[in-house]
């Protein structure tokens, strides 16, 4: 029974959360990887979850998170290795590109508000953080893509 | 796209954009091999920490009982690390501190190791692929650990990551420690407050047990006294002998903002006021003030480089009305920054000002010109009153940047909710 209740929500959720992470990682391999991590710790936590689905809602950010702060440690402790290494290798758009270069605060409160359509309230209970400072990712994360882009 | 076409209505081809991207990603996962993933992965309590808490608990014992150095030595045979603390370099060879994961579970060991640059550059692929990566290592060299203070507190922040890495098993908990500062201070970051808490009472139980290296950290100690702010997730403590300095980490939220800014790494230190004459500063007064620092240098892009003076009451804190003044610098440019809170002005005394500048919400913003280079903007808002004045010629002149600062530090400042 248990069983069945995971696979049921893990198709209800899955692909949407993977097209999230993809949107906060710039990246359909890494969130994959996210997405199929957060839900090992669902997994894991089933018969005692009572809000998988919140807590589902938080994780991936979380691990979004994690990766970019990877990356941030990777890059200086491992000045050898090309920045290349870390940068996006497909031709993107432009929109996407200047996106991808925001600071992953400002994009993942852009992207959990302008596509998901979180309330300032509910995206700051993703990122776990204040509600007062999800208005100013959002406003100084297009402040910056409108400087990139003129 | 066109820049000119992003540009022109930027939400609404944001929204398009993001639908469009998202809407190509097809699954490429099953509900099996999530399970499978799961029942192969190492047996760690992820829910409670557990095996964390029994690390800590276990470390702390052989810490004592042991020494760091003998623990370190002994562990010298292990095959299998994970890295634990940043790699510093020196001569050529790239130092780092590592956990023995081939422990048994409820020993904490470490270890560490010496590798070289072309050692570090083949490992740095499993940055990606793990918290801390896995390395291959060298030798435990404890004799350098012995004669490198540094590399010390390098070792010292392994236990406090250690310990984070354990509790959430690699995938939460600690983001980063350092050991910069002065006086080879040991700087903790974590996301966490309770891991940052860990961290610093592990630091302190590893200090006590290398006598002959704790004297470069001794001062974090020197009262065994760190201030905890609940509500940001923040660990502080005083350093260096006079303890007329504090140094705030760990922020939770805001920690984000460090990584994503590149700012990592970079402590905040802040001048206690009143303490300039050397005398001991009244930490746990002015602990919430210096958070509110911490908590506008995060969210400006601009540096908040020090306090320059505040009101205070006896016992350290805030009064009514408050008032303090900040040094806000980006490379050669700088600001003086000040709020008032209770200030009568912030609710009808900008009036007589003529038209403001700009309207921000119920709050209004005013600009004062004084010479030919000095600009201000004064930004009433009902309850405070946020100043930004420049005197450099360029930054004076930017009138948008001012007023976006001051409509920062008050968004920064507004109650959460």
């Amino acid at each position: 029974m248990v069983e069945s209740d995971f696979d049921t929500f893990f198709r209800v959720e899955a692909l949407s959360q993977v097209r999230r992470a993809t949107l906060l990682l710039g990246s359909v391999e890494l969130a994959h990887d996210v997405v199929q991590e957060a839900f090992v710790r669902v997994y894991r936590r089933w018969v005692t979850l009572d809000d998988p689905g919140s807590y589902l809602n938080r994780t991936v950010p979380n691990l979004c998170r994690d990766h970019f702060r990877r990356q941030a440690t990777a890059r200086r402790l491992l000045p050898r290795i090309s920045a290349q290494a870390f940068e996006a290798t497909d031709e993107v758009d432009l929109l996407d590109d200047v996106l991808d270069r925001l600071p992953y605060n400002h994009r993942a409160a852009i992207v959990l508000h302008f596509w998901v359509g979180l309330s300032h309230r509910e995206i700051a209970d993703q990122l776990d953080c204040s509600p007062g400072s999800v208005g100013p990712w959002i406003q100084r994360g297009l402040k910056k893509m409108r400087k990139a882009l003129a | 796209m066109k820049n000119s076409e992003a540009l022109s209505n930027l939400e609404e081809r944001l929204t398009e954009r993001l639908n469009e991207r998202a809407g190509v990603v097809e699954l490429g996962l099953t509900a099996e091999a999530v399970k499978r993933h799961a029942d192969d992965s190492p047996a760690v309590d992820l829910a409670t920490g557990r095996r964390g808490r029994v690390a800590f608990a276990a470390a702390a014992g052989l810490l004592t009982a042991l020494g760091g150095v003998a623990l370190l030595g002994r562990n010298g045979a292990a095959t299998r690390f994970e890295l634990a603390s940043p790699t510093t370099e020196s001569a050529g060879l790239s130092t780092t501190a590592a956990i023995d994961v081939s422990a048994p579970a409820d020993v904490l060991s470490i270890v560490v190791v010496e590798q070289t640059p072309e050692r570090v550059a083949s490992t740095g692929a499993v940055f990606d692929a793990e918290f801390v990566g896995r390395v291959e290592t060298g030798p435990p060299n404890d004799l350098l650990l012995a004669e490198e203070p540094q590399l010390a507190g390098a070792t010292c922040v392994a236990v406090g990551l250690a310990l984070g890495c354990v509790a959430d098993n690699g995938a939460g908990g600690f983001t980063y420690g350092s050991n910069e500062g002065p006086d080879g201070n040991v700087v903790i970051e974590s996301t966490r407050r309770d891991v940052a808490v860990m961290a610093v009472q592990g630091l302190g139980i590893f200090a006590a047990g290398l006598p002959d290296t704790v004297a470069q950290v001794e001062p974090l100690f020197d009262d065994r006294r760190y201030v905890q702010v609940p509500a940001r997730g923040t660990v502080a403590f005083p350093i260096g002998p006079s303890s007329t300095f504090v140094q705030l980490v760990g922020l939770d939220a805001l920690g984000q903002q460090i990584w994503g800014t590149e700012r990592v790494g970079v402590a905040r230190t802040a001048v206690l006021p009143g303490a300039e004459n050397g005398e001991r500063a009244p930490v746990e007064g002015v602990i919430e003030e210096l958070a509110d620092l911490l908590v506008l240098n995060m969210a400006l892009s601009w540096d908040m480089e020090r306090a320059v003076r505040a009101l205070e009451d006896d016992d350290g804190t805030a009064p009514e009305p408050f008032f303090q003044e900040n040094v806000l610098t980006s490379g050669d440019h700088e600001l003086l920054l000040s709020v008032s809170v209770g200030d009568p002005r912030a609710t009808g005394g900008s009036s007589g000002r003529g038209q403001p500048f700009r309207l921000e919400g119920t709050a209004r913003v005013f600009v004062g010109v004084d010479g030919d280079e000095a600009r201000s903007v004064e930004l009433f808002d009902g309850d405070r009153v946020v100043y930004v004045r420049s005197e450099h010629p360029e930054a004076a002149l930017d009138l948008e940047m001012l007023v976006d600062i001051a409509v920062d530090v008050n968004l920064a400042l507004a109650p959460a909710g």
